[in-house]
């Protein structure tokens, strides 16, 4: 079945998206594939980024997915799908690290990177190195970044996916930053 | 050599540019197996239809019959109407929110849909010949999520509510169902 953007011409994409939710709260299993194949690389990357194993990752993305799609008929279709999905992945990632001891990076409110030598003039401008830098921040300030960014979130959005207000999320994206400049040294300099 | 600020667009263009991991082959298989056909609640239906838009298409041959039947059809009920409106003339239903004895609160709001979840605009009296908390509000006609803010921190869902549902991020929110008729409430 074709659930992609050929489906209907007229609709907007999230129009089209909201049209296959309610499939699927009405009970057509096979809608929700479109919805798994759209986000299933943010979510298995969301996983990816705290447990580094990529079976386990590959493991809670599956469990997002499905706890979602027991949870369906509840969700409101007029809303956003995305942050709901990334809330529910979000919370049994947290869950996932409580239980193996791993310790949860959370809020850093000092916004420091002292202790960690700025990176070199060459791997500044590389994605590699951006995303090992984003992988050792606190995973409250890693995930607003990427939403906003990565996932081009509004602050709305993102507040609903990490379960804050749009003060909180502005706060954390703006901290964030903040973070990365201190790694990063502060200034570029180009020869 | 140039010194530069390395500003913020810049980081948020490199976070843009982060290479991402390709999902293991065959996952969005892996999800569709594990899945079990899920027949919708009667409830479920009933909120599928009521969130759903409808699309209304008119012509010029029929905008007019439409208008005459739909002139006649508010003329008939409008007598109806004025029997289901409250006594003040808005439409909207008394209802007597109660949080139960045994709770030990300095404060408490009832926070909902119908009041965009803010607890400067329903806070709840103590009354003593009850023992619990109160709140009497008049609400429109129709579905309604709520809690109740126990000392502005502790979020509690109605005990007595038959109706709550998940709120998607791990807790529930009591469901208040109102009909136009005064008589409907879960």
């Amino acid at each position: 079945m074709n659930r992609g953007p050929g489906r209907s011409e007229r609709l907007s994409e999230s129009e089209a998206e909201k049209e296959i939710i309610r499939d699927v709260q009405a009970g057509d299993t096979e809608a929700f594939r479109f919805l798994v194949e759209r986000y299933q690389g943010p979510i298995y990357n969301l996983m990816l980024r705290s447990v580094t194993e990529r079976e386990t990752a590959a493991d809670l993305a599956q469990e997002t997915f499905t706890k979602a799609y027991a949870a369906i008929g509840r969700f409101n279709a007029s809303k956003r799908f995305f942050p709901w999905l990334y809330a529910i992945g979000i919370n049994l990632l947290r869950d996932h690290m409580r239980k193996s001891g791993r310790e949860y990076t959370g809020m850093d409110p000092d916004c420091l990177g002292e202790g960690v030598p700025p990176v070199d003039m060459q791997t500044r401008l590389d994605g590699q190195r951006m995303a090992q830098e984003i992988e050792r921040l606190p995973e409250a300030y890693r995930e607003a970044l990427v939403l906003r960014f990565r996932e081009d979130c509004s602050m709305k959005d993102i507040a609903e996916a990490l379960s804050i207000s749009v003060s909180g999320a502005k706060m954390r994206v703006s901290r964030g930053l903040c973070m990365l400049r201190k790694r990063f040294g502060g200034e570029k300099h180009d020869q | 050599m140039t010194n530069e600020r390395f500003d913020d667009e810049m980081l948020a263009s490199m976070i843009r540019e982060m290479p991402r991991a390709d999902v293991p082959e065959g996952f969005a298989d892996r999800v569709m197996s594990s899945l079990e056909p899920r027949r919708p609640s009667l409830w479920e239906r009933l909120l599928l239809w009521m969130r759903r838009p409808i699309t209304i298409r008119i012509t010029p041959v029929r905008v007019i019959p439409a208008m005459a039947v739909a002139a006649l059809l508010m003329v008939m009920a409008l007598p109806m109407q004025q029997m289901a409106v409250a006594p003040d003339g808005s439409g909207a239903v008394p209802v007597r929110f109660v949080l139960g004895k045994n709770v030990d609160a300095r404060q408490v709001a009832v926070i909902g849909s119908f009041n965009n979840w803010s607890p400067d605009e329903a806070a709840m009296r103590y009354d003593k010949s009850l023992g619990a908390w109160v709140a009497d509000l008049e609400l429109p006609p129709g579905t309604h999520e709520y809690v109740f803010l126990v000392d502005g921190e502790r979020v509690v869902a109605d005990p007595v509510a038959p109706l709550s549902r998940d709120d998607g991020f791990g807790n529930r929110n009591s469901v208040l169902y109102l009909t136009g008729d005064h008589e409907q409430s879960l």
